[in-house]
């Protein structure tokens, strides 16, 4: 009479459903440091362009540890992922607080899709980076402009997601709920969040994603503190292996916050909604 | 208990239509349905598919409106759906991120009913469910998700079943099955 369809909670990067180890998963990077120390190796392409890995290692090392002061920021890899980090956080929950409602809202209501619809996608045809020389002038160079680019370029895909999330609940499932007596508000935080969140979460998740790289893009106009600002200044002293280093960093981080979403998801709701069974 | 009009339902002049294509005139579904039942009777509307069955069981429900026509529910214009004039669809519509103990409740809760967990353990033995009351929809047999549906609505005493061919989707021998066991369980 049963049949089970065990989803497991896939959370490691690297691991199968059944959390096991994936060695197709660490072949691809394996691969590169391979290829990457090959051609670097006999010098072929000078440390200047691209350093060994292994010296990226050792300055990444020193980077978090500050043991060998190999560069002028020994050490700082902290304080600077803080920076980092506080600011996407802030120009994500921003963009959230924002995109959330009214995608729902856009979603469900049709008055609403057809008054600001259209202008929310007009803006969102402009690249972030046509915000910039406007937002300088706006916000003034380094913090509140990095805010600002976080903000707006996390928003869309928040708003679109959300609101196609919202949009795509099957009727039948709003019929259930409404038979059942869930008045307007409990239908809409019993059944049509929970049905949407797949989709809202692929937005998140989006958005977080672009919140990192608009990150770097508001850092690099010139703030103290952040990896942005890192990367920005090592170009300027000439520290490629220091530049590698906050990218590897950005990664790393941005790999973090999307494993904070997704555990935070499958905590809320084990078994993702969006589905009529 | 019979109403103002004499019936405990009436269905009164209900017509439906729906968009046709483009460029065409609409979709005449319901044309002058006049329908009456009395308490603790049993009807079958049989038809062939598309012609407007399960149109017309969402205007009882009150999930759609007729475009002309009423439909009166004890003594009561039925204008939305409502707990008392239950549902079961074709196809279970679990809510899937609940558990089968939560899909059941979710109907009481929204009514504020004080004796849950006492109803809900009922209805669950009722369509023989125990021991799967912490497994989602999605962990159980097209069957075992219909009897969750049956328990979803009936644990709310509702007043009228409307059933939108809930076997549809099973196999022969469950359909058997289950249809012997609704006809026991619904009048129980």
């Amino acid at each position: 009479m049963r049949s089970f369809k065990e989803s497991g909670t896939k959370i490691l990067c690297w691991s199968d459903i059944d959390g096991r180890l994936n060695p197709l998963g660490l072949a691809l990077p394996a691969l590169l440091l391979i290829v990457w120390h090959l051609v670097t190796v006999d010098g072929n392409i000078p440390g200047y362009l691209l350093p060994r890995p292994m010296e990226i290692g050792k300055v990444a090392l020193d980077f978090a540890l500050g043991n060998w002061q190999l560069t002028p920021y020994s050490g700082t890899m902290l304080d600077h992922s803080l920076a980092s980090i506080s600011r996407v956080f802030s120009g994500f929950g921003f963009a959230a607080a924002a995109g959330l409602p009214l995608g729902f809202l856009t979603g469900r209501i049709t008055a609403v899709k057809r008054t600001i619809d259209p202008t929310i996608h007009l803006f969102r045809t402009i690249p972030g980076i046509g915000w910039l020389p406007v937002a300088m002038v706006w916000f003034g160079v380094g913090e509140r402009t990095t805010l600002f680019l976080i903000a707006l370029a996390a928003f869309f895909p928040i708003y679109v997601n959300s609101a196609q999330g919202a949009a795509s609940v099957p009727p039948q499932l709003i019929w259930a709920g409404r038979m059942l007596g869930a008045n307007k508000i409990s239908l809409f935080t019993t059944i049509i969040i929970p049905a949407s969140a797949p989709a809202v979460v692929a937005g998140l998740r989006l958005g977080m994603g672009l919140s990192w790289a608009y990150l770097v893009l508001g850092e690099l106009t010139g703030v103290a503190q952040g990896l942005g600002a890192v990367m920005m200044d090592a170009r300027m002293l000439g520290h490629v292996d220091m530049i590698i280093v906050a990218m590897v960093c950005i990664a790393i981080w941005g790999r973090v916050t999307d494993l904070v979403l997704t555990t935070m998801f499958k905590l809320y709701q084990p078994r993702a909604g969006g589905a009529v069974s | 208990m019979k109403n103002g009009t004499g019936h405990y339902l009436l269905i009164d002049g209900v017509s439906k239509t729906f968009p046709g294509q483009i460029g065409r005139e609409r979709l005449k579904v319901l044309d002058e349905i006049n329908l009456y039942a009395d308490e603790g009777e049993i009807i079958g509307i049989v038809g062939p598919s598309g012609c407007g069955k399960s149109t017309l069981l969402n205007i009882i429900a009150g999930f759609v409106p007729p475009d002309r026509g009423r439909v009166i529910f004890c003594g009561k214009h039925v204008q939305k759906p409502s707990p008392e004039r239950a549902v079961v669809f074709q196809t279970a519509v679990l809510f899937p991120w609940l558990t089968v103990w939560d899909n059941i409740s979710y109907g009481l809760k929204r009514r504020g009913e004080k004796n849950i967990a006492r109803l809900v353990k009922r209805y669950i033995q009722i369509v023989g469910l125990d021991s799967f009351e912490y497994y989602y929809p999605d962990q159980l047999s097209g069957g075992m998700q219909q009897r969750v549906a049956l328990a979803r609505v009936l644990v709310l005493n509702p007043r009228l079943l409307l059933m939108d061919e809930p076997f549809a989707s099973l196999d022969a021998l469950s359909r058997l099955t289950m249809s012997s066991f609704y006809l026991t369980s619904g009048r129980s």
